[in-house]
This record gives structure tokens, sequence and C-alpha cells, in this order.
């Protein structure tokens, strides 16, 4: 990619050019059929493409540092059977390497069995969390885990509070923030 | 005319590096720099060399001694020779055969030389030194037929027994020296036949050494590189056997998890012999053997290394210890009735995570995952269970990892890596005490260790705080832990620091109990690490240094040892000019980090 600005302007003229050659140099009705077929479920997915990107993506606010606040979050609930218990797991990234700062994982167990029987719910787990901050990095004391109470669904979000948990930062600092959610309810 | 002292003496002083807390007293140390440097005895006559040569060296520090005070006697000053010259023949012949040891020793002999001349010439300054001369004269006059004889009964088996010769001819040499040490050049002129042909007969002597040295190698390593390829031959054969979870192994027959056991311990203890092997490889090094100093000082080229056999070896014994676990998961339960998979997977994710971390990063942790992960896949309830457990462990782990390595970073500002700390103060400047400037650093070791050790002490200061990673433990009960060799050094850590207890924490977190073992090679190893106290970083206190020599180090290893090297990369020893001492500090900790977590020490 020497030049993505040549390419660029390629692209740009030959792709009009390339589905009108069919047309210039004639062609038949089945063959005009399966090119609007074409054009249609371009256009489908394209749309499709828009109303996700529209789509609730979830929050997280958690009062550390200067504030703790994700345009993402998606909660899921983990079966394992074999006689344990299910885990919930609540995160603001995909996957590790969309993990950057800030990013947020909650996770802690649960009897539910599924993400709508959590609704009035209070989970304890681990809060893990980072904010835009240097050595802003934190984990919630393993003495006095964190818990998050579940309130209500909305359509595809589940929404909860952050109870005040004790957090302790990378540095040494304590600190007893406590924070909301608006998960995005992923499918299991 | 020889020295005689008792043996028991000397047996005390004579002590073998090994991993015990009684040897670590014996190595030269800031603390207590007078031994030289332990040897590994590879070569069998190295042994009573050392053992001559620790004589000697001790034997010329109290003459001196004697002397200093009660003044120059004839029968000092000729034993003082007798001693002098010895320590500088067995040092030259320990270095033929590849001691580190054997260079320092002659460094020693150096340093005794000058004391020799100087009771020497108090000696033949004083007026009734001129009669005992004249009376050696007379002596050597006598008995010159006698050595004339000698020297031919010698010369005739020089080339079929050369060491046989050297051993007879020296018996002779230290009778004669015992006399002619109270003599000048000029007066022994006339008597130096016995000088010559010592010196003769030291060439092939020395050839003859190098030679086996050579010998000897070449057959101990051809040994392990065989038994490395033997040995993955048959785990192939075994895994290809596997029916109803066993195997048939050297005639036995074991369950699938007992087979990654047995096979586990066999594979470290081939990957010891063959670190093994690598450190003695370096002794065909011509280096070497033409090195005065710890340093080869000469600078001539070294003998082609170019052998890539071992780190061959190494990497085909790990890769092959992988493959083997691998298919053997694959074929052990692609029959296994549905209601065992779970369980069967599960016991070798706990047994796999004893084993795991001995490769770096998550190599193993990943490829034996993978596989469970594959094999649970004909059970959509077993890959179900697997594949959560696996999501949610990973993620709780990866931050935790993530927070505990951020806490030892800030942590490890407050020191230096432990190779930097002591290569930078092993570094001879223009103002380190009896150098001679050469305005460019020179590593450290060109002196004895009485006088280059104490000079480390000075330069490293008072307390200084060291940061070592990879620490890891030995196998088995043993609590000796040691941090992996970088750049020739490593540390040594107390018996007792590491506090577990966080292991059980862990364990909650990552939803094990006694009735639920871990789903995932990744957590079993977690738990497993954690609880030995395994791939530790430490920062601490550096309360004392000691030099080995480094092929002793690693060619002395146990097979427990095994961790120490690492299953990775053949320990790295091809350092031009070869560097033939280490350095080992032992650290006392302030901080220590497990993979996951920062760890209480225990009191």
């Amino acid at each position: 990619m020497r030049n993505p600005k040549w390419l660029t302007l390629c692209s740009f003229f030959l792709f009009p050019l390339s589905l009108a050659t069919p047309v210039l140099v004639g062609c038949s009705k089945e063959e005009m059929n399966k090119m609007v077929e074409q054009v249609q479920s371009k256009t489908t997915a394209a749309v499709k493409e828009t109303v996700a990107k529209i789509a609730p993506t979830g929050s997280v606010q958690i009062a550390l540092d200067d504030g703790i606040d994700i345009p993402s979050c998606s909660v899921r609930l983990l079966s394992m059977g074999a006689g344990r218990a299910n885990v919930v797991q609540i995160r603001s990234y995909r996957d590790e390497s969309s993990d950057q700062p800030q990013s947020f994982l909650f996770q802690g167990t649960t009897a539910a069995n599924s993400v709508k029987e959590l609704v009035g719910a209070t989970v304890t787990g681990q809060l893990f969390a980072q904010s835009n901050r240097e050595l802003g990095l934190w984990q919630s004391d393993s003495e006095s885990p964190a818990s998050i109470k579940f309130l209500s669904i909305k359509e595809t979000e589940l929404f909860g509070e952050i109870n005040q948990s004790q957090m302790l930062r990378v540095d040494g600092k304590n600190a007893f923030p406590s924070g909301a959610i608006k998960a995005v309810i992923e499918k299991p | 005319m020889r020295l005689k002292l008792s043996c028991s003496v000397f047996l005390s002083l004579f002590v073998l590096p090994q991993w015990s807390a009684s040897s670590v007293a014996a190595d030269p140390s800031i603390s207590d720099p007078k031994p030289p440097i332990a040897i590994y005895g590879f070569m069998e006559e190295a042994k009573s060399l050392f053992e001559l040569a620790v004589k000697d060296d001790e034997a010329c520090t109290n003459l001196y001694a004697q002397m200093k005070k009660g003044g120059p006697k004839a029968d000092s000053v000729g034993k003082q020779s007798v001693h002098v010259k010895r320590l500088l023949r067995t040092a030259e012949r320990m270095i033929d055969l590849g001691e580190p040891a054997g260079a320092e020793l002659r460094m020693r002999y150096e340093f005794h030389e000058l004391e020799r001349i100087e009771a020497f010439n108090a000696f033949a300054s004083m007026p009734q030194s001129q009669a005992f001369r004249g009376k050696a004269i007379a002596w050597l006059q006598k008995n010159l037929q006698k050595r004339l004889k000698k020297i031919e009964e010698t010369q005739s088996k020089a080339s079929k027994a050369p060491l046989e010769a050297q051993s007879t001819l020296d018996i002779a040499y230290d009778e004669y020296e015992a006399v002619a040490g109270i003599l000048n050049a000029t007066e022994r002129g006339p008597f130096s036949e016995l000088i010559e042909a010592s010196g003769k007969l030291a060439q092939v002597a020395s050839a003859h050494r190098r030679q086996l040295v050579n010998q000897a190698v070449d057959k101990n390593a051809a040994a392990v590189v065989i038994d490395v390829d033997r040995f993955l031959v048959d785990c192939s054969a075994a895994v290809g056997g596997v029916q109803a979870g066993q195997l048939k192994w050297s005639d036995k027959t074991l369950t699938s998890i007992d087979f990654v056991h047995e096979i586990m311990k066999q594979g470290f203890a081939l990957q010891a012999r063959l670190q093994k092997a690598i450190a003695l490889h370096q002794l065909k090094r011509k280096d070497m053997a033409s090195g005065s100093s710890f340093e080869s000082r000469s600078g001539e080229p070294v003998a082609n290394l170019g052998d890539t056999t071992w780190s061959d070896s190494l990497s085909k014994l790990k890769s092959g210890l992988q493959d083997t676990v691998v298919k053997l998961i694959e074929r052990d339960t692609q029959e296994l009735a549905a209601n065992e998979l779970g369980s069967r997977l599960a016991e070798y994710a706990s047994a796999l995570g004893r084993y795991s971390h001995r490769v770096a990063g998550d190599q193993w942790n990943n490829a034996f995952d993978e596989a469970i992960a594959k094999s649970a896949k004909r059970v959509p309830d077993v890959e179900k269970s697997i594949r959560n457990y696996q999501i949610a462990t990973k993620e709780v782990l990866r931050w935790k990892e993530r927070f505990a390595s951020k806490q030892a970073s800030i942590l490890s500002e407050k020191g230096k890596p432990l190779a930097v700390l002591l290569s930078a103060a092993s570094n001879r400047t223009q103002s380190t005490p009896g150098y001679v400037a050469t305005g460019q650093p020179i590593p450290f070791f060109y002196n004895t260790t009485f006088e280059a050790l104490p000079a480390l002490g000075m330069n490293l200061g008072k307390d200084p705080v060291a940061i070592v990673e990879n620490v890891v433990r030995f196998d088995g009960d043993a609590s000796v832990r040691v941090s992996k060799m970088d750049n020739f050094i490593y540390a040594r850590l107390p018996n007792d620091f590491y506090n577990p207890s966080f292991a059980t924490k862990l364990k909650t977190e990552l939803m094990i109990d006694e009735s639920k073992p871990p789903l995932s090679v990744c957590a079993a190893s977690a738990i497993y690490t954690a609880e030995r106290g395994e791939n530790l970083t430490v920062g601490g206190i550096v309360s004392d240094v000691s030099a080995e020599g480094t092929i002793s180090r690693i060619a002395m290893m146990k097979e427990n040892a095994a961790p120490f090297t690492g299953l990775d990369s053949p320990v790295s020893l091809s350092e031009q000019p070869a560097r033939q001492a280490s350095l080992r500090a032992t650290l006392t900790p302030k901080w220590v980090r497990h993979r996951y977590a920062m760890v209480s020490q225990s009191n």
C-alpha cells in the first residue's frame, strides 16, 4: 500500500464501470435478475450494518480516578454444568485485543440460569477496571468482593448498579466507588 | 621433602559444588573470598589435581606468613619454591582439563610467585645464605646422574603413557626444586636438565589431556542425543498403542494419565542431561584451555562451535513432548464413553498443569487446552462445560496477571535487574584498585577471587536492590529456588520465603474445590505454580555474591535442577572469549510476585 490515495481513486472510478460492463456488452434476463438480487442483498447488508450501529452498545460508569465512563458493555451467562455454579461475566470490550483503557470486567457466580433471572439479584464477584490515567488500574479487594445489584431488563439491555465496593489501585491507593452498568445481553 | 599434611584438612576444603546449603560456604564469596573456585571433575584426574593445588595454595600462604614473621630460612624458601612451582603446573593441567578452577589457581600462582621472589631475595641478602647455597650446589652435583637416569626412564614412557611419565618426573622435580629453590638463575644454570625435560613432557601431556577431554565430551554428547531420539520414538509408539485408557511403556502397563507423568519426568531428566552436554561441549574450545585468567587474555580464535546438534536435540525434545501429549489426548478420548469424557479431560488438565509452565509463555498451556477443547467437541455438554470454563477463567487470569505485572513493575523502579547490577559492578574501571586502566570496561574476573570479590563488593555498595525474573523451583520436594541464568549471573533465594496462602483464594476465584477440578491447563497451572511457588519475580537485597565456574555449575547440575536451564533454549555459554566464571547472588526478598498476584512473604 505505497499509495493508498491512488488506489482509492482508482477503485472509485473502476467500481461503477465494473457494474456497468455486463449491461454494455448485453446480457440475458436471468443474468440481469441475478445482478439485481446481488445489488439488493448488498443494500440489505448495508442497511443492517447501519441498524447495528445504532443498536444499543451498553455502557459502564464507575467513580474511579477521574471517572470511568465507557460507551460499551455486554453481559453473558456462562454455564458449565457438572455441579458448578453459573458465571455472570460483564465486560466492556469484545476480546483481548480490544481491551484497551478504559475497560472493565466483572465476574461472579450465580444460581440464575439465564440473564433474565438475574433481575432482582445481587451477585458478588471480582471487579477489574482501568481508567485513562497512568497507573489507573484497579481490582476489587479479595477480602471484600465487589457486588452488582441487577435492577431491570429493557429490550436487549440489563441494568444494574455497582454497590460501593473496596477497590485497590495498582500503586496501593484504596477507593470505595459505586457505579452503574447497562449491558447488552449476549446470546448464549 | 614434600609437605606432609593430614588428608582430612584438605578434604574439608575440597567440597564439590552442589545445591545443598552446606556446599554454598565452599564457594568463594564477597563475605569469604579466600576459597578457590570449585571444580566439577568431569575428568577424573581434575579431582586429585584440585586437591593438590588447594594444598599448595594454602602452604604458600602459610610459608610466606611464617617467613614474614620469623624471617626467611633455607628450608622454608626451598619448600615455598616447591609449592609455588607445583601450583603453576597443577593449575595448567587443570586448565587443559577445562576446569575454570585451573584458571583461577593459575592467577593465585602469580600472586604467590611475587611472594616467593620477595622471600628469596630476603634470604639471598642474608650473609649465612652463602653456605646453604654451596651445600645445595654440591647436592645437585652429587645427584646429577640419578636425575639424568630418571629423565631417561620417563622419556621412554612418554609417548605411550605421558601422564604416568609426568608423575614420575614430578617427584624428581619437587626433590630438585626443594634444594635448587634457594639458588639464583646463574647458580642453577648447569643443573637445568630437569626443567627442560619437564617442559618437553608437559607439551606432550597437555596435548594428551586435551585429546582425552575432547573424546569424553563427544562420547557424553553422543549418548544423550541418541537417548533423546530413542525416547521420542518410544513415546510415539506408546501413544500409537493406547487402548481403553492404558498403554505400554517399558514393559509396564500404565494409565494414560500416569504415562503423562512418566514421560514428563523422563523428558526433564533428558533435558538436564542435554544442557550439561551443551556446557561440557564448551570444553572443546581452544580458549578454554589457553586461559590464564577467567577470560582468555590471548583473544585467540575459538574452536568452531557450529555444531547445532545440541539445540536441535533440545527443541526436538520440547516439541516431541508436546506432540506426544496432544496425540495422546486425541487418541485416548476418541472412543471414550460420553459420560467418561468430561472427567478424563479434567484429569488431563490437572496432570498437565504440573508441567505446562516449564515452557516459556503460554505455549504448552494453549497447545494442551486446544487439544482438550478439540476432544471435547464430540459431546455437546462436555464441550459447553469446557469452553465456558476456559472463557471465564481466562479473563480473570488475564486481568490478575496485568495487575500483578504492573504492581511488580512499580516496585522494580526501586532496583535494577540483577544481571545489570552485577555486570556493572564487576566491570573494572580506572578507579578499581589493582587493575591496569584500559579505558574500556572489561569483565571483572581477571584476578584471583580474593582480590576480585572484595572489589565487587565495594562497587556494589550497601544493600543493593536487585530484581530477578524467572525464579524456578527444583523438582520434587526440594525448596531450592534460583533464578535462571542471565548473562552468567543468577540468584539463589532462601529456602523459606515463599508463602503459598494466596493459592487458596485463587482456587475459589477459578471455581476449583475438592469435587470440582480445573477444566483448563491454564487454570490448573495457575494453582499448581501458586502452591509450589514457581516462576516468580522477586525483588530483594543482594546480601552476598559468590563465584562459580560456569561450566561447573551446569555440569554438576542434578536432574532435579532441570528447571534452572529449562527446555526452551540451550543455556547461552558461547560468548567470546570464553566466560569461565559465573556469579551467584544471595538475595533476601523484599517482595515476591507470582504470575497472578503479589505474594506476602512467610515470616
